[in-house]
């Protein structure tokens, strides 16, 4: 009966890693494809029926695509606004989640529900009025405009707060004994406590800063104000016979953030298990 | 032990009196943004509607003209709610179904765990330019490799971005394909939150794993379930990236959904009073159905 069992289990077992492998070939294959592609030259990747493996292998599509279009230019503009807006939302966020969590003050419950409120406000459904307002302030066409309206991110304000609401203000009463004044208490005691969370908020926002492409496109139309995901998409739609560059370039984009996910997988896993716990 | 614990907040309170500037100064750049980038432009948003407006031009204020002009004269943006209706439908089932699917197959005690898991969360790491780029040559009528593969096996290609059914099931599939693994982390999470102990309770009690997955893993699995439904229906409404680089919203107005006509109505032919107008639309309509998806859970929790 036992070996049975055992032998039910190995059957089950196999199944699941074939169903697990094939699933994991859907995921990776078609990008596969892509990068072999962006080996190609571009008689082969013009060539009907299409061939998987590259007959001759080109690395000059990396290099011409790096030195012709403004490839440099676009990597930094993304790198900047990322950065940037990133190390932004992480300080104003954990203030605000520093306040809301550590103190008791006229206004708190109400900042806090309004706050609440509008994470049922899907972003899109305002992009006008917010990109009227951002030309008001004389930051469209500029990177600042990219960078500034999104960066106070209730959601930022709520992972914070929940995980500064698990530390105990023993260490906060300590260091006040001690005569720290409330930014340094901020500064020196709450963030080096708040790793983890501060973590899980920056692996979130460097991978929607870096990927987004709608309010770049709304707010950019000087071509050399262009994040990436800007100029892959109107190279895609320019350039129609160098596609050979646009698939190097498109190579070029994933692997920066294919980087930060590989050092920094736990602490986004951690954050999307947190999301499904809550609801 | 209770009353000194009260005590002692009752006595922190007391020593934080004297009313202090400090969690102000804290919030302040914090809500000076939040204040001017989303709770302006919500409230805004209603005024802008009744207008006829652009940035390059005086408004004129035109009272529910824009509604009636966007809901009874163009017909582009019924069939833009129209084919957004079928695509929300078709992305959250599919989500769900296989999310949960995906979950319970990674939740398995199986060599290489966690590659798999890294695997099916690999597309969620592209960006949605990359991902229609992709998808893009893949189906390309003539050079793409799917295509290629059909005719290799003597199967009938397909135009299948060409053709309108045919693009409007691909967008679904290309949507799905990159972001099924975040919602599948979800579940795997939900998961593995479950006790164990209620599974060993079962097995004594002689039961199934059919019979497990259906009166302990699902019941226990519904918050995980209704998390991935609000957020992948709040995130199909919303599509626009994908859509606007794969098919342009074609062919013809296939696959046009909702924002991408905000988008053309206001950038392309700057109308934004039109655009508000339906920007306002699409936010009634996902606010409904939130509030209904918050009922329906709340009765379930009462049962």
């Amino acid at each position: 009966m036992a070996r049975k069992n055992r032998i039910n289990r190995k059957k089950t077992n196999g199944a699941v890693i074939l169903l697990l492998a094939v699933g994991s070939a859907l995921m990776f294959v078609p990008v596969l494809w892509i990068i072999l592609s962006s080996f190609k030259s571009l008689a082969e990747i013009y060539r009907s029926p299409p061939t998987f493996l590259p007959e001759r292998w080109i690395f000059t599509n990396y290099t011409e695509a790096v030195a012709q279009f403004r490839f440099l230019r676009y990597l930094w503009n993304s790198i900047l606004v990322t950065l940037s807006a990133t190390l932004i939302t992480l300080i104003i966020n954990s203030m605000a989640a520093f306040a809301l969590s550590k103190y008791q003050f006229p206004g708190r419950s109400i900042i806090f529900i309004l706050m609440l409120a509008t994470l049922m406000i899907p972003i899109r459904v305002i992009m006008l009025p917010v990109y009227l307002m951002v030309a008001r302030l004389g930051m469209a066409n500029t990177l600042l405009g990219i960078i500034i309206p999104p960066a106070a991110t209730p959601t930022g304000v709520f992972i914070l707060r929940q995980y500064m609401l698990t530390i105990s203000d023993e260490m906060i009463d300590a260091a006040k004994i001690d005569g720290a004044g409330h930014f340094s208490i901020y500064w020196k005691i709450m963030l080096p406590l708040c790793t983890p969370a501060l973590a899980v908020v920056t692996v979130f926002s460097v991978m929607w800063r870096w990927n987004d492409f709608l309010w770049p496109l709304i707010v950019i139309n000087r071509e050399k104000l262009f994040t990436l995901q800007l100029a892959l998409a109107r190279f895609r739609g320019e350039l129609v016979t160098d596609w050979n560059y646009v698939l190097a370039m498109t190579v070029l984009s994933i692997i920066p953030i294919v980087a930060v996910f590989a050092g920094m997988q736990k602490y986004l896993i951690q954050g999307i298990a947190s999301t499904g716990l809550k609801g | 032990m209770r009353s000194l614990k009260t005590l002692k907040t009752l006595k922190t309170a007391k020593k934080k009196k004297p009313l202090s500037l400090a969690p102000y100064l804290f919030l302040l750049p914090n809500t000076i943004i939040f204040t001017l980038f989303i709770i302006i432009p919500a409230l805004s948003n209603f005024l802008m509607s009744l207008y006829r407006t652009s940035p390059f031009r005086d408004r004129e204020f035109v009272g529910l003209d824009n509604f009636r002009y966007i809901l009874l004269i163009d017909d582009l943006f019924p069939r833009s709610l129209g084919n957004l209706a079928r695509f929300v439908v078709w992305d959250v089932l599919l989500i769900v179904v296989l999310s949960i699917a995906i979950g319970v197959l990674l939740n398995q005690a199986v060599r290489g765990k966690s590659f798999f898991r890294s695997a099916f969360f690999f597309p969620v790491l592209l960006s949605p330019v990359v991902v229609a780029l992709v998808w893009q040559w893949i189906l390309h009528n003539q050079f793409g490799i799917l295509n290629g593969i059909l005719q290799k096996v003597g199967l009938e290609t397909r135009p299948w971005l060409l053709r309108p059914d045919l693009a409007r099931t691909w967008v679904v599939v290309v949507h799905v394909w990159a972001t099924i693994g975040f919602f599948a982390l979800i579940i795997l999470a939900g998961l593995q939150s479950i006790p164990a102990s209620l599974y060993e309770a079962s097995r004594v009690d002689g039961s199934r794993a059919y019979q497990d997955f259906i009166f302990i893993t699902f019941p226990m699995l519904a918050p995980s379930i209704a998390t991935v439904t609000i957020l992948g229906m709040i995130r199909a409404f919303e599509i626009f990236d994908h859509i606007y680089i794969l098919t342009g919203g074609g062919p013809g107005t296939a696959t046009m959904m909702v924002v991408q006509y905000i988008y053309r109505a206001a950038f392309e032919l700057d109308q934004f009073g039109r655009a508000a107008a339906a920007s306002l639309v699409l936010f009634v309509i996902i606010l409904l159905l939130t509030i209904v998806q918050y009922l329906f859970g709340k009765r379930r929790e009462a049962l």
